[in-house]
């Protein structure tokens, strides 16, 4: 960790698939603390951004950190830096909870003992106080996704990433894991970058809402505190502000329409 | 009660149709019951020895099989695009091979008879397990391989958290498939390439027209093969807890 107060840092990155551009001079940082969420359609380089953030590839020009390391060039020095939740859980099935969460600190060389200590400390935050010996196929999807979100945190990552890991559930789970999320977020002072196509989502976790063209370009930035709280009636005129906005011509077209 | 009642009627059934054949048949053809019962308790309280041979032989070659396909399913997993491809080929070949030509190969090439036995036995398992460890590293889950990326393990780590598991899974069901086809395989090797063991025993019994003890011994093999599949089966229970097992309603 370098200590300095940006995490996420995207300086006029760019990046083509052959002729199909799917991020045009993207700038954008996160700093430390922050929940950061990136709104945008299918097709608009969610997924680009964030293969660029995990050291997938290498954008086409410009640069990408996070907190002062290059993810392609500087690959295994990210070991615990990032913290991921998926749409799905990803679990390991054979292994128990508590040892799918304890995996971050088992890669990292962590003991045993200390890592499923640990682990369970991450399990009894998210709730799952009876089921660290359990494994994924005697667990709810929700309770699946828990699991995940601890495994994200276990390792005290510097950022943790969110992608559209809430939209497989249903809405009534979705919002109490986001809150539960946000919660630990805050307790913990965690910076985090929240991928999703949920507007609602977007609003109700982040701190700021960055909403994406086609391709991947900033087409309006929001801080959710000077904006109307979701489920008033002044968030659902907002709300339509911004679909009308992704659908316009501003919000671009893709390869994929 | 309830859980057994298949094998009980199966079993039932069987012993039905065994002796209305004795009852139509010469007792040289198909042997009365209490014929084929007194020879089985013959083998069991006389000839143990051969039993234990067969066992042995089978146990020693069948986990060597094990062992070597696990290995080599790994390293073609590893290195697929090499070592994998070319292994895939020459496992096609040996399998292709009959196992009754392994077994005529191993009597010319080989004087020790347990090198013959165990040589056959492991021929005809290991491109199984092989094949097995290969298809389940191959098959991983990509969304899991990358979650587990993520933490940015080294190729050791990768390999004991992710492949070793996997692989035991396709292992244990290979398993399953294999060691009742393989015992059979084995005692037939027996019969041809060996002085003693079940097949051996089993030879000698036909050549004696002792048909009661030929029928004893097939009784006896039925008897170990149902053993072999209950104990691979509490294996894969315990080894395999966390499948989620479908049911059909």
């Amino acid at each position: 960790m370098t200590g300095s107060n940006t995490i996420v840092d995207f300086d006029t990155v760019h990046h083509a698939f052959g002729d199909n551009i799917a991020i045009e001079r993207f700038n954008f940082k996160i700093h430390r603390g922050e929940r950061v969420a990136i709104l945008g359609r299918t097709g608009a380089g969610k997924s680009t951004i964030l293969n660029l953030l995990v050291g997938n590839f290498a954008p086409t020009s410009g640069t990408v950190r996070i907190d002062g390391i290059d993810p392609f060039v500087q690959h295994k020095s990210l070991r615990g830096v990032i913290g991921m939740a998926y749409q799905a859980p990803r679990l390991l099935p054979w292994r128990t909870a508590v040892q799918n969460v304890a995996v971050g600190q088992e890669i990292a060389g962590v003991a045993k003992e200390k890592r499923e200590a640990n682990a369970r400390l991450w399990l009894d935050k998210m709730h799952l106080e009876d089921a660290y010996d359990l494994v994924p196929s005697q667990l709810s999807g929700g309770m699946r996704q828990r699991v995940s979100l601890a495994r994200a945190f276990a390792i005290d990552p510097a950022l943790v990433l969110l992608d559209e890991s809430f939209s497989a559930l249903d809405e009534v789970t979705a919002r109490v894991l986001r809150e539960d999320f946000i919660k630990v977020a805050e307790e913990e002072s965690k910076t985090a970058m929240i991928v999703t196509h949920n507007i609602e989502e977007a609003f109700q976790m982040a701190h700021r809402v960055i909403l994406l063209g086609r391709p991947a370009r900033i087409l309006a930035e929001y801080h959710t505190a000077n904006e109307p709280k979701v489920g008033t009636t002044e968030f659902t005129v907002l709300r339509e502000q911004i679909r009308d906005l992704m659908l316009s011509p501003e919000g671009g077209i893709s390869a994929y329409d | 009660m309830a859980r057994y009642w298949p094998v009980l009627s199966a079993s039932a059934l069987m012993l039905a149709i065994m002796w209305i054949a004795s009852q139509s048949f010469d007792p040289f053809v198909f042997p009365p019951l209490p014929a084929i019962a007194a020879a089985f308790w013959k083998i069991i309280t006389t000839q143990y020895d051969e039993v234990a041979v067969t066992l042995l032989r089978y146990l020693v070659a069948f986990a060597m099989a094990i062992f070597c396909g696990w290995l080599v399913g790994l390293l073609m997993g590893a290195f697929r695009q090499t070592f994998g491809r070319f292994m895939q080929a020459f496992i096609s070949i040996v399998q292709a091979v009959p196992a009754l030509a392994w077994i005529l190969f191993a009597v010319l090439w080989m004087q020790s008879v347990e090198a013959r036995i165990g040589f056959v036995t492991f021929i005809i398992a290991f491109p199984f397990f092989v094949i097995a460890v290969y298809e389940g590293v191959r098959d991983m889950d990509r969304d899991i391989l990358e979650a587990i990326e993520q933490f940015r393990p080294n190729r050791m780590q990768t390999l004991r958290i992710l492949l070793l598991p996997q692989s035991v899974t396709h292992l244990i069901i290979a398993m399953r498939s294999t060691a009742a086809m393989t015992l059979k395989l084995m005692v037939l090797a027996e019969v041809l390439a060996a002085n003693n063991g079940i097949g051996r025993a089993m030879a000698t019994a036909q050549s004696n027209f002792s048909i009661d003890a030929l029928f004893a011994w097939a009784f006896l093999l039925v008897l170990l093969n149902f053993v072999l599949i209950r104990i691979i089966s509490q294996i894969e229970k315990r080894a395999l807890r966390w499948r989620a097992e479908a049911v059909v309603r």
